[in-house]
């Protein structure tokens, strides 16, 4: 089963970049869509870059999306029912109480948020959890730190199939919120089923952090040895160079329409 | 104790299904399994041979590619699903995953409260369960905080409060002592006779199945490789093998000695042996 | 500590007890283990297991404390004079939940993590890796992703994980308790082979008694936190009250040979195993 968010191994060129690089970049995209006055071609373009760079079809992720789509609908509702007038025009009729800069306002809010989600997208399933971990590690931070970074990046997707499991359980048991279309029901059996899965997880976790230490997780202080990375990430001149591309590009969006920032959420 | 009396058989026809994309695994090839109301009945095989998926189809997790599944002539998945669990009840194989409550008393009471039945028999019902299945001393108890086998009991309790008319048990005996495990097989057995439940056990204790069970249903591939009485299944190794099953050792020395019928017990091991004795004066310990 | 060079490990009147518990889990142990044995630990839930491997291996009381009186030796140091890192180096420890022991994405980094922790040259963990990898008939293993595997894999993946880093002793917990049949059997494939090897000294519990019997050069078996055997397999099962109280079987086909016995039948030596069974028992019949 494909979760959400879970790294597939590829060849692509975003694959092969270093995950700092890949982070700035993402990080440069998604912080240009919220300069940049109309984030749906912001969108867009995620959509084909993921597809050109990564070599990620809409198909894969796309599951993703149809849970962002009632998010983003009741996002531009809400905007518009509490915007001011005047209402939006439709076949010539007036409709006062559906603002049109609401809706303005709604669909790039709405818009994004997609493109925040795109972004954690195209980085979660384009590097591997350990090669990032291993790319903090070599930043600076402890190495237990970004190992249980990786380490929880990695385990992520197995509590998905976890829940669905325990709301099996709970459908067993005659209590339905799985597929329900009420939120609140969806919010509360997601609150029934955190139980047992964080149970479950504790339990494991304990019975984990044994087996890490007994392979040496702590023994470069415990021990004094010095620890050997076998598989390594370097930055090489291709993840520089994207660095620079991105960062040089978030400056020109800054730029040209930073000026606009007050405008930036409904252009008029 | 009530009884289920109308017919509840399990029939299924044509069963054909394929996982949904992505993973696009053809789980179940083509079946057809027909189970009487009150039987008690193992499915065996290796892991991956569809025994999980074909047990989640006829609790109606899954719907099936192609082909029905009916209960008492309902078809299960079409059963709407906050009724479904007084048809036919679902034991996950981790009883870990299926706790709700913070007391044993509460969780076992967990279904009844989410179909609406009145307080007072509530409490009538899950007295009666929790002192049938030994769990009385437990009430009060976190049902994290009992041991595995007792938190297994609480599950197939759960369960049964909403008085199915058959259960699915995904693999009670993993990861049980051989003590606790045949507590379970007894259990069920004991279900089974009192109430008329329906069982169907995912297993890979031989050695209780072929003490317990009484047909026994083996899957390969996706497909029912045998499905016949228990006796008659373990004769057959070479298509066991198959499956990477191996009849239990009792049955094994049967085989190769011979045996007929073959014994599943060591009872009936050594009565076949001492009836094929050589004449019985030369062995006779003096 | 002067003692035989050849004892790897011992156990002085050790008992231990548990920081929450009133009473001692384990009491008054006194054990030796060669170097080279392959030791099976047999008993009931509740007797105290999990405890007595966890002490030999050192997580007691290093990690989850308690408090210990008399001591574990191992070769002749004893178990509070060392940490629990160090311990991890000379006693190597695989549980029983397949999915709590891996914990990278492939199994080609997973293999290897220990030797990194331990900071060895590159080019030999390269070497390591290979030479494990075949050792454990795993090299196909290697490019996947460690929780696709099938839960035999898993922990076989485990085990070299833990072998690669050589220590000389290896405490095996219920190895095969969440597997198949064709998991566990690919398990004690592995164990064997690596018992089979110089020097290297196991100690298994197991659930799975016939299994074990057949592999072991000694049985254990404890029961209320006591040792209450120490034989060979052949003479364990003949203490039957002793099995009996900690509700422990004997193995089918040996209860066969002992019902002819009762029965009058010359049977000399009791079999463990199919094979043995079918050759003694080929004997008395025609």
């Amino acid at each position: 089963m494909k979760f959400l968010y879970q790294f597939s191994a590829g060849d692509s060129f975003f694959h092969r970049l270093d995950p700092r690089a890949k982070l700035v970049f993402v990080i440069c995209y998604l912080i240009s869509a919220f300069f940049f006055p109309y984030p749906w071609w912001m969108f867009v373009a995620a959509v084909i870059l993921i597809w050109l760079l990564a070599g990620i079809s809409l198909r894969s992720y796309w599951v993703f999306i149809t849970y962002m789509i009632p998010l983003m609908t009741v996002l531009v509702v809400v905007q518009m029912l509490v915007g001011p007038p005047p209402g939006i025009v439709i076949f010539g009729v007036e409709i006062p109480f559906l603002s049109m800069e609401g809706f303005q306002i709604g669909i790039r809010i709405a818009f994004r948020l997609a493109v925040t989600g795109m972004s954690f997208i195209l980085f979660s399933m384009t590097t591997d959890p350990f090669d990032f971990g291993l790319s903090l590690y070599k930043t600076g931070l402890s190495y237990r730190v970004a190992y249980m970074i990786a380490f929880a990046l990695r385990f992520f997707p197995l509590l998905q199939e976890e829940l669905f499991v325990i709301r099996s359980a709970l459908q067993a048991r005659a209590y339905v919120s799985m597929g329900s279309l009420n939120p609140v029901t969806l919010v509360k059996g997601l609150g029934v089923s955190v139980v047992p899965l964080g149970v479950g997880a504790l339990r494991r976790s304990q019975d984990i952090a044994l087996a890490m230490e007994r392979r040496g997780l702590g023994f470069p202080d415990q021990l004094g040895t010095t620890r050997v990375i076998f598989r390594d990430v370097h930055l090489r001149p291709k993840d520089y160079a994207v660095m620079a591309i991105s960062i040089l590009y978030l400056i020109t969006i800054i730029v040209v329409f930073g000026s606009q920032f007050g405008k930036m959420w409904a252009p008029l | 104790m009530n009884t289920i009396s109308d017919n509840h058989d399990l029939v299924i026809t044509n069963l054909h299904f394929v996982y949904p994309p992505p993973r696009r695994v053809e789980a179940i090839k083509r079946l057809d399994l027909k189970i009487k109301a009150g039987e008690f009945v193992a499915v065996i095989g290796h892991n991956g041979s569809g025994k999980t998926t074909l047990s989640k189809l006829i609790s109606g997790y899954l719907e099936p590619s192609e082909g029905t599944i009916t209960i008492g002539g309902v078809v299960v998945h079409k059963i709407p699903a906050h009724q479904r669990p007084m048809v036919v009840g679902y034991v996950f194989q981790n009883p870990d995953h299926q706790v709700f409550r913070d007391t044993v008393w509460e969780d076992v009471a967990f279904g009844l409260e989410n179909i609406k039945i009145p307080e007072d028999e509530i409490q009538r019902v899950v007295r009666d369960t929790l002192e049938d299945l030994d769990l009385w001393h437990l009430r009060e108890l976190h049902p994290f905080r009992i041991g595995k086998g007792d938190r297994q009991r609480v599950a197939v309790a759960g369960l049964l409060v909403m008085n199915p008319k058959i259960l699915v048990v995904d693999e009670p005996t993993t990861g049980q002592d051989p003590e606790r495990a045949r507590e379970i097989m007894r259990l069920m057995t004991r279900l089974n006779e009192e109430r008329g439940i329906t069982i169907i056990t995912i297993t890979h204790a031989m050695d209780l199945v072929a003490e317990f069970v009484k047909r026994v249903i083996v899957m390969g591939q996706g497909e029912i490789l045998l499905d016949e009485g228990v006796r008659e299944a373990f004769s057959k190794p070479d298509i066991l093998a198959k499956t990477y099953v191996q009849p239990p050792a009792v049955a094994r020395v049967g085989l190769a000695l011979g045996l007929n019928p073959l014994p599943l017990t060591v009872d009936e091991a050594v009565e076949q042996i001492l009836r094929r004795c050589v004449p019985v004066k030369d062995t006779l310990a003096r | 500590m002067d003692q035989p060079k050849d004892i790897v490990i011992k156990l002085d009147n050790v008992s231990f007890t548990y920081k929450s518990a009133n009473e001692p889990t384990i009491k008054n142990i006194n054990l030796e283990v060669r170097k080279g044995e392959f030791i099976g630990l047999i008993g009931p839930t509740g007797s105290g297991k999990t405890t007595l491997l966890n002490l030999i291996a050192g997580v007691l009381p290093h990690y989850t404390p308690g408090v210990l009186s008399g001591a574990i030796y191992i070769n002749g140091k004893s178990t509070l004079e060392m940490s629990m890192a160090e311990l991890s180096k000379l006693v190597g420890l695989v549980m029983q939940d397949p999915e709590s022991q891996l914990f990278n994405l492939y199994v080609k980094d997973e293999i290897i993590w220990g030797l990194e922790n331990l900071g060895v040259p590159r080019e030999v963990i390269a070497k390591e890796r290979v030479r494990v990898a075949e050792f454990f008939r795993i090299p196909h293993l290697l490019d996947r992703i460690t929780y696709d595997l099938s839960g035999g894999e898993k922990q076989k993946v485990a085990l070299s994980s833990t072998y690669i880093m050589r220590p000389e002793i290896f405490v095996f917990d219920n190895p095969t308790s969440q597997l198949d049949p064709l998991g566990s059997s690919m398990v004690f494939e592995a164990i064997n082979a690596l018992a089979k090897q110089d020097g290297i000294t196991v100690i298994v519990f197991e659930d799975k008694i016939e299994e074990l019997a057949t592999f072991a050069d000694r049985l254990w078996l404890i029961n209320n936190g006591e040792i209450v055997m120490d034989e060979e397999p052949r003479d364990f099962f003949t203490h039957t009250q002793l099995l009996k109280e900690a509700l422990i079987r004997v193995p089918a086909v040996s209860a066969i040979g002992y019902e002819l016995r009762a029965r009058g039948l010359e049977v000399d030596r009791l079999p463990l195993t199919v094979e043995e069974a079918v050759e003694t028992y080929q004997k008395f019949i025609h």
